[in-house]
C-alpha cells in the first residue's frame, strides 16, 4: 500500500466577497482522480480526448425514439424550409412537453436515461432532457454535441490542465454553418438563450476522439440593458406620484419569466413588488407581466408613490433624482479575493420631473461623464418651463482584474454613488 | 388575540342512521370537458385546481388486530406551467417502532389531448423512489409521466397502516382552489374517535349512517362499520402571507384523534380523556414526571447545595438555571418527553428540550423554589386548541416558577436569554402546567415593549461631519442583538456606508454583553462629508435608523399580523449648528396616540443645538386582518417622519 500525505493550513477565514471568483478556488485543496477507473465502462481521466471518448461511449445506445415520437417530430417540421426554425419548432416542442425533475440516486450521476425513456415519460433531468433532444435533432438529420459546463451564476474558471469532472450541468451544441445554436433543453426561456446561468463558460463537447472545449457566447452589453422610464409628479402634500415604464433584459429578464412561469398570479405579484419594485417606493397600481415567447426583454408598467422624491422645506422643494442600483462594494483594505466580474451591467434612465405647482427652477446638478477603464457613467438634463428632463446611464464592463485593481474599480462605483446622492433639482415657489 | 380564531368544533361521532349520494367522479374515465378547460371560472389566476378528491379510510380484521386502509383518490387539471409542478406526488407514510405503514398500491395516470385524441399516459411504478424525511417519517417520491399545461392527472393509492392512534387527518383546502373534497371514514365500534374541524364551520354535506349488509364479527362481537361522510365543495386555493405563525393554524382541514378503545368485554379505555387524566399520566411517566423526580434527587451532583442556605428565592433561582445553562448544551432536539436518564444527561452535559427544562424543573424543586413543567407548541408546530385534550399536539416543554409568590416562565436551553424570560420561538397562545390536580393554562407571551434607544450627536466641521452614535436595546431587542454578537459590528459599519459614512472601527464597543439582565449597549462614532447643496448643509437626524420603506407591501390582508411583542423605538439626535451657520428648516411636529398605535416627533432650535426627539410604538404582539391597512398608513408615517432632514445656511 501506497500513502499519500498532503498537509496545507491557511490563516485568517475566507469569506464570499462580492463581484469575487467562487470562494472555492481559494481553499487549498487536493482533488484525486483515478488515472483509470469503471463506471459502467471502463475509462480514464490521463487526457481529456480519453474522458471524453468514456462519456462518448458512455451515451452510446441511448438514442433509441420511439415510433409515435419520431412520427410526431417529422409531422412538426414538414413545411418548414429552414434548418434553424426546424430546431426551434423542435425546442419549443420540448419546451412544452417535457419537464425538468432531478431525480439524483445512485446511477443518476453520470449516464442520461435513454431517450425513449423522456419521450414516454416527457421529463428528465438535464443529461437526459439534452439526450433526448440531441436524440430528436439526430431524427431530422441534424447533428449536435452533448455538452458538459459548470453552470452557476458566477463563472467557475474550468482547469484544463487538469482533466477531471469539473462540470455540474449538461447543455446542447448544434453547429450549423457559421452560426452555432447553445440549447439548454431544462430552461424556459427564449430559444437559443443560455442566459447568465451558462454564458461565457467552457463547454466540454463530447464527440467520438474529438472531444474539445468551446467557448459558450458571453453576455454583451445589449444583451443585459435595463432600462427605466418614470414619470413624477407631486401633489399639494408633496408625495410623488411616479408611472414607470421599465425594460429588463439579461438576469432580471430571466427572474421576470421565470416569475411567469412557475408562480401563480398571487405569488407573482408579491415576488415582483418585493424584488423588482424600485426601493422607497409603494405600490398603487401594477399591470401584469409583459414578455413574448421569442422575446428577451420583459417589460414591467406600474404606478407608486414615494414621499422621499419631492422634499419641502420652507419655500424650497428639493427633487431627488432616482439613483441606480449598484453593487454594494466592500471597502478595499477589507477586500481579500479579486474582481471578477461575470456579465456587464448596462443601465440608462429616462426621468421626468414636474417642478411643483407654482414652483420654478432654481438650481441643477451638473452634467456629468466619468470615464473608467470599467465602464463609464454619464447624466444630462433637459429643462422646460414646467419639468426637468433626466438623462443617465452606466455601463460596466464583464471581466476579471486582479486584487491591485479593486481600489479602483472601488473609487469608479463610489463616484458615481457619490455623484448620485447629492443629485437634486431645487425648486423654489415663485414669488409671482 | 383571539380574534383570528375560528371557529372550532368538536364532536363525538355517532351514528345517523342517513343515506349516501354518489361519487362525481370515476377513476380511469376523464371527461373531454376536463380536459378542455383552460381556466377555473371560480379563480381565473388558479396554475391548476383539484376536480375531485376523496379519502376513504376502513377498519381491517388482521392476525395481529385492527388495522387501517386509507385510500386517497385525486384528480387535478393543470392550467399552465406553474400548475405542472402538481405532478410531482408526495406520500409520506409514517414507522414508529414496530408500528408501520405501507404503501400498497399505487396507481396514476395522465391525460392529454393530442391532435383531437385523448392520451392516457400511465404512470410506471419503477418511476417511484423513497426518501427519508425524519425518524418517523418517509416519503414516496412519484412524477407522473407527460404532464403539461392543459393535462388531467388523476392518482389513486392504498396505504395500510397499524397507527390507530392517527386516523389519516384531511386537508380539504389546497395551495391551488378545490372544486369537490370528500373523506369518509368506517368506524367500528372498538375505537372512538373525536374529530376537529378547523378554517370553517360546517361541511356543504355531512353524513352518517350504519352500513347495510353481512354482518362482521370480532370476539364475541357483530358488528356493521359506522359510515361518516364529509363533503366540501369550491373552496379556494389557500393563500400563504407573510407575518404568520403557520398554515397549520389556517388552512381548512378535519383531523382525527382516537379518543377511546373499547374491548369486546365491554372494557372501555380512553384515549381521549380530560387534561387532568393527561397530567396525571406524565406525571407518572418516567420520561416526565419520574424524571424530575430523579432530577430533584441527583440536585447535589450539580449544586453545591449549601451555597443556597441563606440565599433568597431569587438568587436561588438565578444560581440553578445558571448552573444549567452553563454545564447543560441544548442538542436543538425539541420534544416533551426525555430520552435518557438524569444520569446520563450530567454525564454527556448534552441534550433535548424536554431532558434540560425537566431536568432544571428537578433542580429547583431541590433547591425549595416551587417549579412546573409547561408543555407548550412553538410557533411553527401550531396553535394549542384548549378544548382539545391530546398530548401530541405539544412539542416543547419550559418551566414555571414561583419567586416570592410570582410567577416567572423560563427556558433552560436558551443561554442568551435572561433567566425569567423565554425564546421567541416559545411565543404561541399559551402553554399547559403540568401539575397533579389542576389546569391551568398559562400566557406565553410577553407584554411588556421592547425597545431600542438610539442616540445620535452630529458635530460639522466644513466639509465633515462626525456623528456619535449610541444603540441601547432591551428585552427581546437585547436578546436578538445579542445572539448577533460579533455580527452587529459588520452590520452598522454597512449601514453607516450606505449613509455615507465611515465606522471608526476603534470606537464600536459593546457594553453588558454577558450582563444578560441589562440592556445591550452599543456605541461607536464614523465620520463622512457634509451633504451640502447649494450652499446649504442638510443633515438626516436617523441615518437610515429607521424603516427605509414600508414593510407592508401587499394591498389587502387575511391572515393576522403577527409582531411577535409589542415594539417600541426611540430616535434622538442633536445636531450642533457651526459656527457661520443658521438652522434653515426643521421638519414639523408630529403626535398621534391611538390603542394601535403611538407616534410622537418633535424638533426644536435650543441655542446652537437642533434637537430632535422621534418614538413611535406598537403595543400589540398580534394586530387582526382588518387593522392592516391602518397599520400599513402607521408604517408609512414612520418612514415619512424617519428620512426628514434638517437644513443649515449660512447667515
Amino acid at each position: 500500500m501506497i500513502t499519500h500525505k498532503w498537509t496545507a493550513s491557511y490563516k485568517g477565514l475566507l469569506e464570499p466577497e462580492i463581484l469575487a471568483p467562487p470562494l472555492s478556488k481559494f481553499f487549498p485543496s487536493v482533488v484525486i482522480v483515478p488515472e483509470s477507473f469503471r463506471f459502467e465502462i471502463p475509462g480514464s481521466f490521463s487526457d481529456w480526448t480519453s474522458y471524453g471518448n468514456w462519456q462518448h461511449q458512455l451515451n452510446n445506445g441511448l438514442m433509441d425514439l420511439p415510433v409515435f415520437s419520431v412520427s410526431r417530430i417529422n409531422n412538426l417540421i414538414k413545411d418548414i424550409p429552414d434548418t434553424k426554425e426546424k430546431i426551434k419548432i423542435l425546442y419549443q416542442n420540448l419546451q412544452n412537453d417535457t419537464r425538468y425533475i432531478n431525480i439524483t440516486i445512485e446511477t443518476g450521476g453520470m449516464k442520461p436515461y435513454p431517450a425513449s425513456y423522456v419521450a414516454v415519460n416527457k421529463y428528465g433531468d438535464c443529461k437526459a432532457l439534452s439526450n433526448y433532444f440531441k436524440a430528436v435533432l439526430q431524427t431530422i438529420g441534424i447533428p449536435s454535441v452533448y455538452a458538459k459546463v459548470y453552470a452557476d451564476e458566477v463563472i467557475h474558471k474550468t482547469d484544463k490542465t487538469f482533466p477531471s469532472q469539473q462540470f455540474n450541468h449538461i447543455i446542447l451544441c448544434v453547429p450549423l454553418e457559421g452560426d452555432t445554436i447553445w440549447l439548454d433543453c431544462t430552461s424556459k426561456l427564449p430559444f437559443g438563450y443560455l442566459g447568465t446561468f451558462t454564458q461565457s463558460r467552457d463547454a466540454f463537447l463530447i464527440e467520438h476522439n474529438n472531444s474539445h472545449f468551446a467557448k459558450t457566447p458571453a453576455l454583451q452589453p445589449a444583451d443585459v440593458l435595463t432600462t427605466r422610464t418614470v414619470a413624477f409628479k407631486t401633489d399639494e402634500n408633496h408625495k410623488a406620484l411616479a408611472s414607470f415604464s421599465n425594460t429588463y433584459r439579461g438576469e432580471s429578464f430571466e427572474q421576470i419569466v421565470n416569475i411567469s412561469k412557475f408562480l401563480n398570479q398571487q405569488r407573482q405579484s408579491q415576488v415582483i413588488v418585493k424584488n423588482f419594485v424600485e426601493p422607497g417606493f409603494e405600490v398603487l397600481q401594477f399591470a401584469p407581466i409583459e414578455s413574448h415567447r421569442d422575446s428577451l426583454v420583459a417589460r414591467l408598467n406600474y404606478s407608486a408613490s414615494s414621499v422621499k422624491t419631492y422634499r419641502n422645506y420652507g419655500n424650497e422643494t428639493l427633487i431627488k433624482i432616482l439613483p441606480f442600483e449598484l453593487p454594494q462594494l466592500e471597502n478595499p483594505e477589507k477586500r481579500k479575493l479579486p474582481l471578477q466580474i461575470n456579465y456587464p451591467i448596462w443601465n440608462t434612465d429616462t426621468l421626468e420631473y414636474a417642478l411643483p405647482n407654482g414652483s420654478v427652477l432654481t438650481n441643477l446638478p451638473e452634467k456629468q461623464h466619468i470615464e473608467s477603464n470599467f465602464g463609464h457613467y454619464n447624466i444630462e438634463f433637459d429643462c422646460f418651463p414646467d419639468k426637468v428632463i433626466v438623462r443617465k446611464s452606466v455601463l460596466v464592463k464583464a471581466g476579471n482584474y486582479p486584487i491591485d485593481q479593486y481600489a479602483d474599480f472601488y473609487e469608479f462605483i463610489k463616484t458615481i454613488k457619490d455623484y448620485e446622492k447629492q443629485s437634486y433639482i431645487i425648486t423654489q415657489i415663485s414669488n409671482k | 388575540m383571539n380574534t383570528y380564531r375560528f371557529l372550532i368544533l368538536v364532536m363525538f361521532l355517532s351514528p345517523m342512521l342517513l343515506k349516501a349520494g354518489e361519487n362525481p367522479v370515476k377513476f380511469g374515465s376523464v371527461s373531454l370537458e376536463e380536459l378542455s378547460m383552460t381556466s377555473y371560472e371560480a379563480d381565473e389566476s388558479a396554475e391548476a385546481v383539484v376536480l375531485s378528491d376523496m379519502g376513504l379510510s376502513i377498519f381491517m380484521n388482521t392476525d395481529s388486530g385492527f388495522e387501517l386502509l386509507f385510500e386517497r383518490t385525486t384528480r387535478i387539471k393543470i392550467f399552465n406551467d406553474a400548475g405542472v409542478k402538481w405532478g410531482n406526488i408526495e406520500i409520506p407514510y409514517y414507522r414508529e417502532g414496530n408500528i408501520w405503514e405501507r404503501i400498497l398500491e399505487i396507481e396514476a395516470f395522465s391525460y392529454n389531448i393530442v391532435d383531437g385524441r385523448v392520451i392516457k399516459t400511465p404512470l410506471d411504478i419503477n418511476n417511484s423512489y423513497d426518501e427519508k424525511v425524519n425518524q418517523y417519517w418517509n416519503t414516496k417520491k412519484i412524477a407522473l409521466p407527460n404532464v403539461k399545461p392543459g393535462s388531467v392527472i388523476e392518482y389513486r393509492y392504498l396505504i395500510q397502516s397499524q397507527y390507530l392512534f392517527n386516523l389519516r387527518d384531511w386537508s380539504f383546502q389546497w395551495k391551488i382552489p378545490v372544486v369537490y373534497s370528500e373523506y369518509e371514514a368506517h368506524m367500528i365500534p372498538f375505537y372512538e374517535y373525536t374529530f376537529i374541524l378547523q378554517g370553517a364551520s360546517s361541511f356543504d354535506k355531512q353524513e352518517s349512517y350504519v352500513e347495510t349488509g353481512i354482518s362482521q364479527r370480532f370476539g364475541t362481537v357483530d358488528y356493521n362499520d359506522y359510515v361518516h361522510r364529509y363533503i366540501m365543495k369550491d373552496l379556494p386555493a389557500f393563500k400563504d402571507e407573510s407575518y404568520i405563525t403557520s398554515i397549520n393554524d389556517y388552512i381548512i382541514k378535519m383531523d382525527f384523534q382516537l379518543s377511546k378503545v373499547i374491548q369486546t368485554t365491554g372494557a372501555v379505555r380512553k384515549i381521549m380523556t380530560s387534561w387532568e387524566e393527561m397530567i396525571k399520566t406524565l406525571l407518572k411517566n418516567k420520561e416526565f414526571g419520574k424524571f424530575i423526580d430523579r432530577s430533584e434527587k441527583l440536585a447535589p451532583k450539580v449544586i453545591n447545595m449549601s451555597e443556597l442556605e441563606g440565599k433568597s428565592q431569587q438568587e436561588r433561582f438565578d444560581k440553578v438555571i445558571d448552573i444549567v445553562k452553563s454545564n447543560i448544551n441544548w442538542n436543538r432536539i425539541y420534544g416533551k418527553y426525555a430520552n435518557k436518564t438524569p444520569d446520563a444527561l450530567i454525564k454527556d452535559k448534552t441534550g433535548s428540550v424536554p431532558e434540560i427544562n425537566l431536568f432544571a424543573t428537578g433542580l429547583l424543586r431541590a433547591a425549595g423554589i416551587q417549579a412546573t413543567p409547561v408543555l407548550i407548541s412553538t410557533r411553527d408546530n401550531g396553535t394549542i386548541k384548549t378544548n382539545y385534550p391530546f398530548s401530541h399536539f405539544f412539542n416543547y416543554v419550559i418551566i414555571a416558577a414561583t419567586i416570592d409568590g410570582k410567577q416567572v416562565l423560563t427556558d433552560a436551553t436558551e443561554v442568551m436569554a435572561a433567566n425569567n424570560r423565554i425564546p421567541i420561538r416559545c411565543f404561541n397562545d399559551q402553554g399547559l402546567m403540568v401539575t397533579e390536580g389542576t389546569v391551568n393554562w398559562i400566557k406565553l407571551g410577553f407584554a411588556s415593549p421592547s425597545t431600542i434607544i438610539n442616540n445620535f450627536k452630529f458635530n460639522i466641521a466644513n466639509e465633515t461631519m462626525t456623528v456619535n452614535i449610541e444603540k441601547t436595546a432591551t428585552e427581546y431587542d437585547a436578546l436578538s442583538l445579542r445572539i448577533k454578537d460579533e455580527k452587529n459590528k459588520e452590520v452598522m459599519s454597512s449601514k453607516l456606508s450606505e449613509s455615507g459614512l465611515e465606522l471608526h472601527e476603534e470606537s464600536f464597543t459593546i457594553q453588558n454583553k454577558k450582563e444578560i439582565q441589562k440592556p445591550y449597549v452599543i456605541t461607536c462614532s464614523a465620520e463622512g462629508s457634509t451633504e451640502v447643496i447649494n450652499d446649504k448643509i442638510y443633515v438626516t437626524p436617523f441615518l437610515n435608523e429607521v424603516y427605509s420603506e414600508n414593510p407592508l407591501k401587499q394591498k389587502t390582508r387575511t391572515y393576522p399580523i403577527d409582531m411577535i411583542y409589542p415594539v417600541k423605538r426611540v430616535f434622538m439626535a442633536e445636531i450642533k449648528i457651526p459656527e457661520g451657520y443658521k438652522a434653515d428648516f426643521i421638519p414639523s411636529d408630529a403626535k398621534s396616540k391611538t390603542s394601535l398605535f403611538e407616534l410622537n416627533y418633535t424638533a426644536q432650535v435650543i441655542s446652537d443645538k437642533v434637537i430632535i426627539q422621534f418614538s413611535y410604538y406598537f403595543p400589540q404582539a398580534i394586530y387582526s386582518a382588518d387593522e392592516y391597512a391602518r397599520l400599513k398608513a402607521y408604517f408609512s408615517a414612520i418612514v415619512q417622519k424617519g428620512s426628514e432632514k434638517v437644513v443649515l445656511s449660512k447667515i
